[in-house]
């Protein structure tokens, strides 16, 4: 185990944040849906690669 | 035959026996994956990662030699690409297959459970990314946005990638791709990615309320993000691989697995209409009376991983009111049998399972490499159901 979590802190949830915002503003389209993407993502994060 | 009325044929078949009508002849299913690409002599490397083409090229080269009704899916599920430039993951892929790497599967220790079931999204953004991948950890929060948008466009890339093999095997082969999606059962997430075998067979015996109150908690994130874009039901199915039931203890089962199967079944099937596919991995037998707790009637496929034959047609008359049967060929008898020894399996699969419908003909395991079962053997087992299997 590299690293041990004593609390659900940190900025890389919020980093998924800022990029989806980036994208829906480059695609001209509303973070919300960009967001749902990005849930998805974080799931494939950490079960599918 | 047009291929719009092929496909329609072919769908039909599945179709009503998800419907629990009985169709024309017993479908034809497969339970193929990577074993078609070497079939065609195509490297699942190239395909699944430079040319999409050769996807369609694999899945043309089996559907024009071996009868069959629904391709699965095509097995290109793992986004490599993106996998590759965030530091690998836990897959490798080859000419040969994807491979999975040894130790994947180990990412949380127990005492976590509480962080877990508290917020599953933010668990896994802040605690386990940064854990697994070593290009989060240190990296400022522009640089981990720079990253996600990288691994965004991989991801919309990957999709798009399949979307022109899984069209064109549709359209131009009349061959249905029978999954739409996959979904998780939690314990399975935990078991496969979070605490791996040796961690959670623990934690079943030392932490069970923990690990429970975090698969509730898991089981809602993944009901989420499949609602955030969900389609209405159609003619798929949504597939989901049950690695730990036969694992536990059946009163360890009832308690911590059981209800996620119910739960699930209760909302997708009965609910909302969806067709539900489970893989039941190893031997379920000792559980049988257990999945009477399971809805009837409902649009839900089993297919169980097991080549005996007898053992399936006890499941479908205990159970087959609640689940519809797959399976019954057993890899071993494609792999070392002989034609005659396959044509009899075969056989025996119509004989005791297809009457009254309720069944569809598969291999008992995922057809992965070519020691799975023989090219001869795979096509007389497909040949003899297509041929004798009518209603």
């Amino acid at each position: 185990m590299a690293e041990y979590a004593t609390s659900l802190e940190g900025d890389t949830l919020e980093a998924f944040r800022i990029a989806a915002e980036q994208i829906a503003e480059e695609q001209g389209t509303d973070v919300e849906t960009v967001m749902k993407s990005m849930k998805k993502l974080i799931y494939l994060f950490v079960t599918r690669i | 035959m047009d291929m719009n009325e092929l496909y329609e044929q072919r769908i039909r078949r599945f179709d009503d026996v998800m419907n629990r009508k009985l169709p024309d002849r017993v479908p034809v299913v497969p339970n193929m994956n990577t074993w078609m690409y070497q079939f065609a002599g195509i490297s699942v490397k190239k395909a699944f990662t430079e040319d999409a083409d050769e996807i369609f090229r694999a899945a043309k080269y089996m559907t024009e030699q071996i009868p069959m009704d629904a391709l699965m899916s095509t097995s290109n599920t793992v986004p490599l690409n993106l996998a590759k430039k965030v530091g690998e993951g836990i897959y490798t892929c080859s000419d040969n297959g994807v491979q999975i790497k040894g130790s994947g599967g180990h990412l949380m220790e127990s005492e976590e459970y509480g962080l877990l079931a508290e917020d599953p999204m933010k668990f896994f953004a802040n605690v386990l990314i940064p854990r697994k991948f070593e290009i989060f950890r240190g990296a400022s929060t522009e640089k981990k946005a720079e990253i996600i948008k990288q691994a965004y466009a991989d991801n919309q890339a990957f999709i798009k990638y399949n979307q022109g093999p899984n069209g064109r095997i549709e359209k131009e082969l009349g061959m249905p791709l029978i999954v739409r999606g996959t979904n998780f059962l939690s314990p399975d997430i935990v078991l496969d990615y979070l605490r791996d075998f040796v961690g959670i067979s623990l934690d079943v015996r030392r932490h069970s309320q923990q690990l429970l109150e975090a698969c509730l908690s898991l089981y809602d994130y993944i009901m989420e993000m499949f609602n955030d874009t969900a389609t209405p039901p159609d003619r798929k199915v949504l597939f989901s691989p049950l690695h730990l039931p036969t694992y536990l203890r059946p009163r360890d089962f009832a308690r911590l697995y059981l209800p996620f199967m119910k739960k699930y079944l209760e909302e997708m099937a009965v609910k909302r209409g969806y067709s539900i596919y489970f893989f039941m991995e190893n031997n379920w037998m000792p559980y049988l009376d257990l999945l009477k707790e399971l809805p009837e009637n409902t649009k839900f496929v089993g297919l169980f991983e097991t080549g005996n034959i007898d053992d399936l047609a006890e499941i479908k008359r205990r159970l087959g009111s609640r689940i519809i049967v797959m399976g019954g060929m057993s890899v071993d008898t494609l792999r070392f049998g002989t034609k005659d020894e396959v044509i009899d399996s075969a056989k025996k699969c119509l004989d005791l399972l297809a009457p009254d419908g309720g069944y569809i003909f598969s291999t008992d395991k995922t057809l992965m490499t070519m020691n799975d079962g023989t090219p001869e053997n795979v096509i007389a087992a497909c040949e003899y159901v297509t041929e004798n299997g009518k209603y």
